[in-house]
């Protein structure tokens, strides 16, 4: 209920503000439409778009470059964490690599995965895995070690074996941590997506935001611009609410707090 | 045959100053069911010792057992509760007592009957299906010691368990611990800081000295059972307090003003 009701008015009055000072911008203040689409044009262009079927079709790629390399990156976050939180001397040999290659912004090495892997769909799907690994492998290696340690004293008194011990104590108690960086992978994943649709791509929405800023088109920009917004929302809120449901015993873990080792 | 038995413990850990004793000729018998508290000043090897009997750390030299059998690694026939509830807050208290039976691989079927009968001897009969997050510590606690409990072990080894918990939850778990205990006939190893608990509580008491802990004192508790509230007010128990801040504090407070 409290949900509904703050959605009420932060849901009306900011949209209409914002729409206030748009038709003020485009009508008295006369902004350009290269500069500045009329919202009737974005809205005549999301039209338009969707019902050809070119930005359905669009954001259709989009959505399924960000969640396969979501999925692959997230998979691949949580084995390599859980082996570093488990096996201490491989974090030792491996850190100053993974520290290394944490430091560099991962959409530079677009252009490069472009020449080893094809302008296909897979180099895009991979640039998408490594935005997400960093923040899932990070978050999953504390979360795992954040189990308290009377628990595994207890489990280790009872002779429980390791395997035990990691999926009984260690993996639920890091449930929390490993879902908040779900939450910042995720949205890491969206930008890798629209980063290598910029680098080489004939579809998806960033190839649709590169080409309208070639033909000054800003009300299709706009468009592609409000689903990228619809498709971030829409991700984070299902993660959200799969957070809630699944950790239900801690509500406080935000993404806040993981976001800054991201 | 003693319930528990420790010869000459001594435990140095190794630090970058050179070795450090944390233990030292620690002995002490326990006839079976019976009730030692080890009391001692911070850093006195208490925690050291509990994990000794636990099996989870190997003396330097000396040896335990419990009913006969000697302490070569962890066993099956310890219950721990510690200074925190650790439950897993993720399941319900059933479970969470059910948790050494899972661990130890056995018979759930059986388990589930005998954590429903655990639960009523601590009074948390209506709270099988809750949540930690839904009890106060002090019913955490119990459930801990419950879970302690649930596997039939025959000796109970408790690390300040009523520390974390509010002086008045504190003693009306003082009085639960002592029924819990006459009833099960358990032998149990109480480490506390608290003077008038470890008298309540206790057949036996150890004293330990500041690191490294040695024994100063083993003095054997006579006060009739079950004792009570009144029990505290009495001067037998008046002067076993005395005597006991004697043998703990004036060392400290001679080094205080030295």
């Amino acid at each position: 209920m409290r949900l509904i009701r703050r959605f009420d008015s932060s849901l009306i009055v900011a949209p209409a503000v914002l729409l206030a000072a748009w038709f003020v911008a485009v009508g008295p203040l006369a902004v350009p439409g290269y500069v500045l689409p009329t919202p009737q044009g974005m809205l005549k262009a999301l039209v338009n778009g969707y019902a050809s079927g070119e930005l359905t079709r669009d954001l259709a790629f989009t959505t399924f470059i960000t969640l396969g390399g979501f999925v692959c990156g997230s998979a691949f976050g949580f084995l390599l964490g859980a082996l570093l939180a488990e096996f201490k001397p491989l974090d030792r040999m491996t850190a100053p690599y993974i520290i290394a290659f944490q430091a560099l912004p991962k959409v530079a090495i677009a252009p490069l995965l472009l020449v080893w892997l094809g302008f296909g769909i897979f180099s895009k799907i991979v640039l998408v895995t490594i935005m997400c690994f960093f923040p899932v492998l990070i978050n999953t290696q504390i979360g795992l070690q954040a189990a308290p340690p009377e628990l595994i004293d207890l489990m280790r008194a009872f002779s429980a074996s390791r395997w035990l011990i990691f999926w009984k104590i260690r993996v639920p108690a890091a449930a929390g941590h490993l879902f908040a960086g779900l939450q910042v992978s995720a949205i890491l994943g969206l930008i890798g997506a629209v980063v290598a649709e910029f680098v080489s791509s004939t579809v998806g929405l960033g190839h649709v935001i590169s080409q309208s800023a070639l033909s000054l088109d800003t009300g299709l920009m706009f468009s592609a611009l409000l689903s990228l917004t619809a498709l971030g929302v829409t991700i984070n809120t299902l993660l959200r609410m799969a957070h809630h449901r699944v950790v239900f015993w801690e509500r406080r873990v935000t993404v806040t707090e993981a976001a800054t080792e991201a | 045959m003693n319930g528990l038995e420790a010869e000459n413990l001594c435990v140095t850990y190794a630090s970058s100053r050179g070795s450090v004793a944390a233990l030292e000729d620690f002995s002490v018998s326990l006839p079976r069911g019976g009730f030692l508290s080890v009391i001692g000043p911070s850093g006195c090897g208490k925690s050291t010792l509990l994990r000794l009997l636990a099996g989870l750390l190997k003396p330097t030299r000396g040896s335990a057992s419990i009913d006969g059998a000697p302490i070569a690694g962890p066993r099956r026939d310890v219950g721990i509760v510690f200074q925190q509830p650790t439950l897993m807050p993720w399941h319900s208290t059933l479970e969470n007592v059910l948790l050494p039976i899972r661990a130890l691989g056995g018979d759930i079927g059986a388990g589930r009957t005998k954590a429903l009968e655990l639960l009523s001897l601590v009074g948390l009969e209506n709270f099988s299906k809750h949540f930690p997050y839904e009890l106060s510590g002090g019913m955490q606690q119990r459930v801990a010691i419950a879970r302690s409990l649930v596997h039939d072990p025959s000796v109970l080894l408790m690390d300040e368990p009523f520390a974390a918990l509010d002086a008045l939850t504190r003693e009306l778990m003082m009085l639960e611990l002592q029924r819990i205990w006459m009833l099960t006939g358990r032998t149990i190893v109480f480490i506390t800081h608290s003077i008038p608990e470890a008298v309540f509580l206790s057949d036996r008491i150890v004293v330990l000295s500041p690191r490294p802990g040695r024994v100063v004192e083993d003095m054997t508790i006579g006060l009739p059972r079950p004792r009570d509230f009144k029990t505290m007010g009495t001067p037998a128990f008046g002067d076993i307090c005395n005597r006991l801040r004697e043998l703990i504090g004036y060392p400290q407070l001679a080094e205080a003003t030295a």
